[in-house]
Parts: structure tokens; C-alpha cells; sequence
């Protein structure tokens, strides 16, 4: 059968419809089963004769055909023998010719198909848009969660934030109500206290002075400092005020104020208090040890050290100093242990030094070395009097960085630089604004002519006992320091009107000169310095061409505002011509010295008394009489008057000065020899203020004089008594039992005084001066 | 050169007329005056730290002292006098402690730095030289210290005494 199968399935559509609608498949079915059942003789006359059995039948019977329909009905079999239906009714099913589709089926199928394609492919493309959609509105949904998560976290974080914030707000909001809850307290409780100490210190009081008044005592009073009647008022200051006060105190005293209570030790440790150490006035008790532990604590703040004169002080000292590295000011001079190993240990800590003095130590020209290699800053530098350095020193500060910002130099008494020095010196130091070569005995033209020639910011020279040997070179060529303002020189022979003129012509800003015992000079000079606007003060002490007429050039000139000090000691030319002058002029004038001149007459000398801003009045040697005393009192401004061998003054004549000058504060009578007591007594009576008196060779004076002083006179700091012949030793107990101020006293060749008296007037005063006469 | 006059008025109350010039020793007043343009005849100015006694001596000060003079220059024979505080001052400041420290604090507040600074020499000088227990007895200050502290910061000062 399987070929048959295969026969048909390979037939063409169009014969296996003839094959189905013949109906060959159930014909072929029917007589082969019946010949399987029937089993006849003859099989072709059996075929024949269904066959035409077959073929008479009506077309509907046809069509519904059994496979039984030859069988006769006796044998027919309940199974089908022989089933091709079912192999062949599925070959044949599917041509037959109703199942042929008509072109209508087959448009319906293809639009059947068509769509069918078409929902699959669109479903495919809907799926996978919709995929697509899908994954897109989850990712968008993850991002948006994940923002907002991103959001809530950040929120959360700030939140936090804010919420420890105003936690800590309120905190400190609760500890500052507690703070001024316990400040309102604590000055409640203040006032209550002070007020209840008020009451209570009144009633002490009062009843101190019943139980004096019934023990008898006289009710004195020692100074209105009574003990144990004031509070604590120093640690009521507040802490600035407090720390000011302790600021003029030395170490010692500080040591010994840190002893007191608990509340002064804590304001000795203050910072003010040691940014600035002067351990100069313990200089004999200051060993090394002791200064480097000063050094120590003060390190961090120490900005000022003065070492001058401790000459206990050693390689510790200076190791402590090196440690302190905001040091800006040191003061080495006369410290006998300063040498080149101690300046190299200093300049390598402290590197902000602006100021060092080494004047009078032995430092050498490696020292210098040291200082160009670390210092750059040093402003002001003194080596005055330091002898064993050369002049390779200043090339040394020339070069490199060296302290190129120098602006004040001393090398006085350094006589053993040359001009060479010089010239590096003047290499060295452009910005240069302050010499100072004084007592340099060998200073020529030589040194001079660079220095003048490079440090053109040169303000202030000073060339005192120096300037012997300059010749007018040199003076000419100080004419280029055009911002000279002060000048100071003395002694030379050489210098003219005309280099004066030069040098006030270019340097118009000087505002000092001083040019005593340059006897060259003549009154022209005046007529040049007078030209000088800005001149405050002028010395031509000993420069004895000059008279009335280079006074009178002086006050004509442009100076006349502004003159305030002038010394005409030993001018011996000047008259009373100049006075007047000087007092019409020179409104300003507050220190002047006439000592010496002898041709002012009492007329020029009784002017003096109507300069109104005089503070100075130096008359030594002149013609000053009563009458001229009593003139000079008429300025009442005057605090300094010196009267030194002014033999014409009489008792009278002082009495009316004092009467009108109660503001005098120093006063000289020396060799005065007409003064007797009385002058003193007046004196004394008016003058209370007087710290200064000088009463030399007053042969007159009696102790009665020193009684009076030291009744009255109670702040006398300096007294000088040599010569004096009738004072004895009552007197000077007297002084030195009533003067709480007495600081220096002078008693030379005084015979009636005894040493027990001077040994005992030295436990009062510090400083004693005497010599006694060997009889 | 008579100057105007302004008026200041301490905390209780009472005013004082006194010289432009002598009230610009105070910095404190100097700036007042010029930050806040006063009109210098009409306003008083208040002084609420000081009061009238301590005013009138701060007012007495400040007159004595307007024309201070400048120190010389010419300074080749000038002593060192180191008791710079001058005598019409020492005099002044004969008060009791109470009154010294009240000026302190005046001078302080009303910044006059003259005045300041010879108040606190004078207090510096009354507690010069003196040991401590003195120091003490002239300021009425308790000792706080126990005896072990008290040892121990003497044996680390005792170098100041061997002068």
C-alpha cells in the first residue's frame, strides 16, 4: 500500500481530482473487499458483474458507495478487511475538488495570508517596540528613582547638617545664658562686697584714730599713702592698665612683684612685659646662667635685649639668644666675652636682627663675614670703639646680600680704618641715613671723598674731635649730600665762610649744625646759614670772629621761624645789639647760651627776660646783676637757669628772680660769692619744684641754707656743694634725711665735713662725690 | 589764641568748660570732635567712665601740661636725669592710692598718653625696690600663696636679692 500511497501523492493535482470525483479510491475498496470476502471462483466475472452493477446505479448512490455494497449482506464482516480509507481518504481528502480552492479562496487566502503576515509581523514589531518602550520606562524609571534617592540623600546629608548646627547653636545659646547668668552674679556679688568692705575699712578707720586719740599720739601724717587702707587696686586695673605699670620695672623688681600674690605672678608672666629685656641695670649680679633663663622664658616674644655691660655673660647666654628668633634689638656693648664665636652662634638664630650695638668689644672682621652671611635686615649697627677689626670688615658687609638696608652706622673712635675702609663702606651702605665717626683723630680728605660722593641719602653726620685734619675738599664735597638735615663737627681751622655757603646753598634742608671752635669762620657764614629755613638749632660756640653783625645776618634771615636753640658761648663779639635782635626776630628761641660774653651790658641782658619761649638761659661769665635778675624773671616760662660766676649777683637780686619764676627746676650759682642764706631761703620758698642746684665755691652758705632746701625742696635730685666752707655735717644729715628723691651729691673739699657723715649719707644716696683735703 | 570752648560732662552729672586745645589731649575726645563734626560751641560731650572729682584733677592736669616744650637737641652736656617725672607732676599726684588707680583708669579711657604714663611711673616707682611684704603692706594685697609655693618661688627669685 505505502506505494500507492507514494503513486498518488505524486500524481498531479488535476488527475488526483479525477481520481477523486470518479470515485475510484471507494470503487477500488468495495470490490476489493468483497473479493477478499466472497472469495468467488471467478474473480473477473465477479468484477464484471459489480463492476456492471455498479454502473447501473443511479449518480446519488453512487456517490454514497459502501465498502460493503458487494458484499452480500450474509457475510458481510463486522471489520473492515481491507480499510483504504484511511490510508487513502487523506490522500484523496486533500484533492478533492471542492477542497481545490476557487480564485476567490485563494484571494481570501492570500489576503488571509497577507494579513496574517502582516499581524506577525506587526505583532513582531509591536512586541519589539513595545520591548523597547518597556525597557525604556524602566530605565527611566530606575534614573528617576535613582534621583530621587540622589536627592533624598543629599537632603538627608545637609539635613543633618543643619539640624548638628542648630543643636551646637543651641548649645552654646544655653552655655552663654549660663555664662551671663554666672557674670550678672559674680557682679552682684562684686558690688556687695565692695560696698560691705567700704563700711568695713570706715569703721576700722574710725576707730584707729579713737584708739590714737586715747593712746595720745599726735595725728600725723606720713604722706598721704596710708598702710593698709587701700584694696587691691592694681589687680582691679584691668590687665592693660596693670601690665603698663610693670612695663617700668626692672628685672629685679619684677622678680620680687611676682612674689606678692597670685594675681601679680601672673601679670609679671606676661608677654608685654618681656618682649623687652633690659638687663643692664643688673649687670653685676647677672651671671650666665641667670641670663640664658631669663632668655629662655622670654623666647617666643623677646624683640628687645640690653646686655650692655654684663660681663658675666658667656657661650650660654648666647646660645639663648640665638634661640629667640623674633630678636630685633640687641645691645652687646662693653660685654668683655662678645667675640667672633659668639656673633657667629647670634646671627645664626636670629635673622630678623634690625638693631645691634657692638661698641667697645673685640670683635674681629669674621664677625662681619657672619653678619653679611645672615642679617640682612640690620638697620643700625655700632662698632664704636671696637678696635680689632679692619677694613676687609666692610667688604665683607659689601658683598652679596650683605646689610644692604643699613641706615645707621657709628664707627667712632675706629681709628684704625682707612680710606680704603671708607670706600667700602660707602660701597656697602648706599641707602646710608645716620654717621656717626666721632673721635676718629686720623679722618682726612681721603676717607671723605667717597662717602660723600656715593651715600647721597646721608641725613645726619656727626664727625665730633674728627674733623681736625678736613680740609675745604672735603667740605666741599659734603656739598652733594643734599638731604643733610643734621651736621655736627667741631675743631676745624680750614673751614671758610665760602664752603659754608656752598654747603648751605645745596643742603637747604639742614635743620642742626653745629660747627663750635671753627675760628675761621666769619659773620658771612651767618648771612648763609641764615638762609637755612628749616634750622631749629645752631652751635658756633667758640667761633670768635663772629659778631653782631653775623647775629644780625642770622635773625634777617629765613631761619628766624624756626630757631629754637643757640649756643654764642665764647663769641666774644657779641653786644647788645644781638639781643634785641634775637628777641624781635626769634620768636621761637627756647635755649640759649651767652656764656662768657662779657661786652653784653645789664641793658642787653635784662631783654632776655621778654623771650617769651625761653626754657634755657645759660649766662655763665656774663654781666648779669640783681637789676638783670629781676628783668630775666619776667618769662615765667623758664625751668633752666645757669648763673655760674656771675659775681654781681647779690641775695637781692636772686630773691626777686625766684619770686618770679616758681617753675625754676635747675638752677647753677656756682662761684656766685656774694649769695648768702637768705638767697637760698627764698629761693627754697618759691621754687619747691627744684631738682637741680649747683652751689659751688658759695662760700657764704651755711647750713641754715641746706635746712631750708631740704624743708621745701622736696624732689632735689642733684645737689653740689663742693667748696662750700662753712657747711658741716648737720647740714648734709639734714639733706640726706629729708630729700626722698636725692640721688647725687657732690661734696668736694668740703673740710667740715666728717667721712662718718658721708659714710652715712651713702646708705641714702646712691651716688656721693667727695675728696677730702688732707689737712 | 583763645580757644573755643566744649563742655564735658562726667557720669554724675556735672559739666566742665574747658579749651578745645587742652580737652584734644585726649585722643579719645580729639576723635570724637573730628569724626563726629561736634559743633564744638553747642554739644556736651559725655564722659560716662569718669567721674566729676577725677575730671576735675584729669582737667587740672591737662591745663598745666598744654604747652609742654619739646626736650633739646643740642645734647652735648645734657645730664641723664632719669627721674623724669617732673615735680609740679610728683606733686599732683599726692593722692590716695583710690584716686591714683581712678586715674589710671581715666587716662586710660580718655587715651591722654601723658597723663598715663605718669600715673603708672608713679605706682611703678611706689613699688620699686621694695620687698615683696612691703609691697603688700603698701597695696593692702592679700598673700594667696601656700607655704610650699611660696618657698618655691622664692628660692627660684633669691638671685634678685643678692644685690
Amino acid at each position: 500500500m505505502a506505494s500507492l500511497i507514494k503513486l498518488f501523492l505524486t500524481l498531479e493535482p488535476s488527475l488526483r481530482f479525477y481520481l477523486r470525483s470518479q470515485r475510484i479510491a471507494e470503487v477500488h475498496e468495495a470490490i476489493i473487499s468483497s473479493l477478499i470476502v466472497c472469495q468467488p471462483k471467478d474473480p473477473i466475472a465477479w468484477l464484471i458483474s459489480c463492476l456492471t452493477e455498479y454502473h447501473s446505479l443511479p449518480l446519488s448512490d453512487k456517490v454514497n458507495l459502501n465498502w460493503d455494497y458487494f458484499i452480500p449482506e450474509a457475510y458481510r464482516p463486522v471489520n473492515r478487511p481491507f480499510n483504504l480509507e484511511s490510508s487513502l481518504s487523506y490522500v484523496f481528502a486533500v484533492c478533492d475538488d471542492s477542497l481545490e480552492p476557487t480564485e476567490e479562496q485563494i484571494g481570501i487566502a492570500i489576503s488571509h495570508y497577507k494579513s496574517h503576515i502582516q499581524k506577525n509581523l506587526f505583532s513582531a514589531w509591536l512586541r519589539c517596540y513595545l520591548i523597547r518602550l518597556s525597557e525604556r520606562r524602566w530605565s527611566e524609571k530606575k534614573k528617576h528613582a535613582a534621583d530621587e534617592y540622589y536627592r533624598a540623600r543629599y537632603l538627608n546629608i545637609y539635613f543633618r547638617q543643619w539640624l548638628q548646627w542648630v543643636k551646637d547653636r543651641i548649645e552654646r545659646q544655653k552655655a552663654a545664658v549660663c555664662h551671663l547668668k554666672h557674670c550678672s552674679e559674680t557682679y552682684q556679688l562684686r558690688i556687695i562686697l565692695g560696698e560691705w568692705n567700704v563700711v568695713a575699712q570706715q569703721a576700722r578707720r574710725t576707730r584707729d584714730y579713737f584708739d590714737r586719740i586715747e593712746r595720745g599720739e599726735d595725728n600725723q601724717q606720713n604722706g598721704s599713702l596710708g598702710q593698709g587702707e587701700a584694696r587691691d587696686e592694681l589687680s582691679m586695673l584691668n590687665r592693660e592698665a596693670a601690665v603698663r605699670i610693670l612695663a617700668y620695672l626692672d628685672i629685679a623688681d619684677l622678680a620680687r612683684c611676682s612674689q606678692v600674690c597670685r594675681n601679680w605672678k601672673m601679670l609679671t608672666q606676661s608677654s608685654m612685659l618681656w618682649a623687652k629685656l633690659d638687663l643692664h641695670r643688673t649687670n653685676k649680679v647677672l651671671s650666665d646662667r641667670l641670663a640664658m633663663r631669663f632668655i629662655q622664658r622670654a623666647r617666643p616674644f623677646l624683640q628687645h635685649l640690653n646686655l650692655r655691660q654684663c660681663s658675666r655673660i658667656g657661650r650660654l647666654t648666647f646660645l639663648g639668644i640665638s634661640s629667640c628668633k623674633n630678636l630685633q634689638d640687641l645691645n652687646l656693648s662693653e660685654c668683655p666675652s662678645v667675640d667672633d664665636e659668639s656673633i657667629k652662634i647670634i646671627t645664626g638664630g636670629c635673622h630678623i636682627l634690625l638693631y645691634l650695638n657692638l661698641s667697645h668689644t673685640s670683635v674681629t672682621n669674621h664677625s662681619f663675614r657672619h653678619l653679611a652671611r645672615h642679617c640682612h635686615f640690620l638697620q643700625f649697627l655700632s662698632v664704636a670703639y671696637s678696635r680689632q677689626f679692619s677694613d676687609r670688615a666692610f667688604g665683607y658687609l659689601a658683598n652679596g646680600r650683605g646689610c644692604r638696608k643699613l641706615t645707621h652706622l657709628d664707627i667712632s673712635g675706629c681709628t684704625q680704618l682707612t680710606p680704603v675702609g671708607f670706600d667700602a663702606i660707602a660701597d656697602a651702605f648706599r641707602d646710608l641715613e645716620i654717621l656717626v665717626m666721632d673721635d676718629i683723630n686720623n679722618l682726612s680728605d681721603k676717607h671723605m671723598h667717597n662717602l660723600c660722593k656715593r651715600m647721597t641719602h646721608l641725613k645726619q653726620i656727626s664727625m665730633w674731635s674728627s674733623a681736625r685734619r678736613l680740609s675745604g675738599y672735603a667740605f666741599r664735597q659734603m656739598t652733594s649730600l643734599t638731604k643733610l638735615t643734621t651736621v655736627k663737627f667741631d675743631s676745624n681751622k680750614l673751614i671758610t665762610d665760602e664752603h659754608l655757603r656752598l654747603m648751605c646753598r645745596s643742603c637747604s634742608e639742614i635743620c642742626h649744625l653745629s660747627i663750635p671752635d671753627c675760628i675761621s669762620v666769619t659773620d658771612m657764614c651767618m648771612k648763609h646759614i641764615g638762609t637755612l629755613k628749616h634750622l631749629r638749632v645752631l652751635n658756633v660756640a667758640d667761633c670768635l670772629l663772629i659778631s653782631d653783625t653775623g647775629i644780625k645776618f642770622l635773625t634777617e634771615g629765613a631761619c628766624q621761624n624756626r630757631l629754637r636753640e643757640l649756643n654764642l658761648t665764647n663769641c666774644m663779639r657779641i653786644s647788645d645789639s644781638s639781643i634785641t635782635n634775637l628777641l624781635r626776630r626769634c620768636k621761637r628761641l627756647a635755649y640759649l647760651k651767652l656764656c662768657y660774653l662779657d661786652k653784653i651790658t645789664e641793658n642787653g641782658l635784662e631783654l632776655i627776660g621778654q623771650m617769651e619761649q625761653l626754657i634755657l638761659i645759660d649766662l655763665t661769665g656774663t654781666q648779669t646783676s640783681d637789676t638783670t635778675l629781676k628783668n630775666l624773671g619776667y618769662s615765667g616760662h623758664l625751668r633752666s637757669v645757669i648763673l655760674s660766676s656771675c659775681r654781681k649777683i647779690t641775695d637781692l637780686g636772686l630773691t626777686k628772680f625766684t619770686t618770679a619764676c616758681p617753675n625754676l627746676e635747675h638752677l647753677n650759682l656756682s662761684f656766685c660769692a656774694q649769695l648768702s642764706d637768705n638767697a637760698i631761703r627764698s629761693m627754697a620758698f618759691c621754687c619747691k619744684y627744684l631738682t637741680t642746684l649747683n652751689i659751688c665755691s658759695c662760700s657764704l652758705l651755711t647750713d641754715m641754707s641746706l635746712q631750708y632746701l631740704s624743708g621745701v625742696c622736696k624732689y632735689l635730685y642733684e645737689i653740689d656743694i663742693s667748696y662750700c666752707q662753712l657747711i658741716t655735717d648737720k647740714g648734709l644729715k639734714c639733706l640726706g634725711e629729708n630729700s626722698a628723691y636725692l640721688k647725687r651729691v657732690i661734696v668736694i673739699e668740703c673740710p667740715n665735713i666728717s667721712r662718718t657723715a658721708i659714710s652715712l649719707l651713702l646708705r641714702r644716696v646712691p651716688y656721693v662725690q667727695y675728696q677730702y683735703m688732707d689737712v | 589764641m583763645a580757644g573755643h570752648k566744649i563742655k564735658l560732662q562726667s557720669s554724675d552729672g556735672d559739666t566742665f568748660d574747658v579749651e578745645v586745645e587742652i580737652a584734644k589731649q585726649s585722643a579719645t575726645i580729639k576723635t570724637m570732635l573730628e569724626d563726629l563734626g561736634m559743633d564744638e560751641e553747642e554739644d556736651v560731650i559725655p564722659l560716662p567712665n569718669v567721674n566729676s572729682a577725677i575730671l576735675k584733677k584729669v582737667i587740672q592736669w591737662a591745663t598745666h601740661h598744654k604747652d609742654d616744650p619739646p626736650p633739646p637737641e643740642d645734647d652735648e652736656n645734657r645730664e641723664k636725669n632719669t627721674n623724669d617725672i617732673s615735680s609740679w607732676d610728683q606733686d599732683f599726684l599726692k593722692v590716695d592710692q583710690g584716686t591714683l588707680f581712678e586715674l589710671i583708669l581715666a587716662a586710660n579711657y580718655l587715651d591722654i598718653k601723658g597723663l598715663l604714663d605718669v600715673t603708672c611711673k608713679t605706682v611703678a616707682n611706689m613699688i620699686k625696690g621694695k620687698a615683696p611684704e612691703e609691697i603688700r603692706r603698701t597695696f593692702n594685697i592679700k598673700n594667696d600663696f601656700t607655704p610650699q609655693e611660696e618657698e618655691q618661688i622664692k628660692k627660684e627669685n633669691e638671685w634678685c636679692e643678692e644685690k
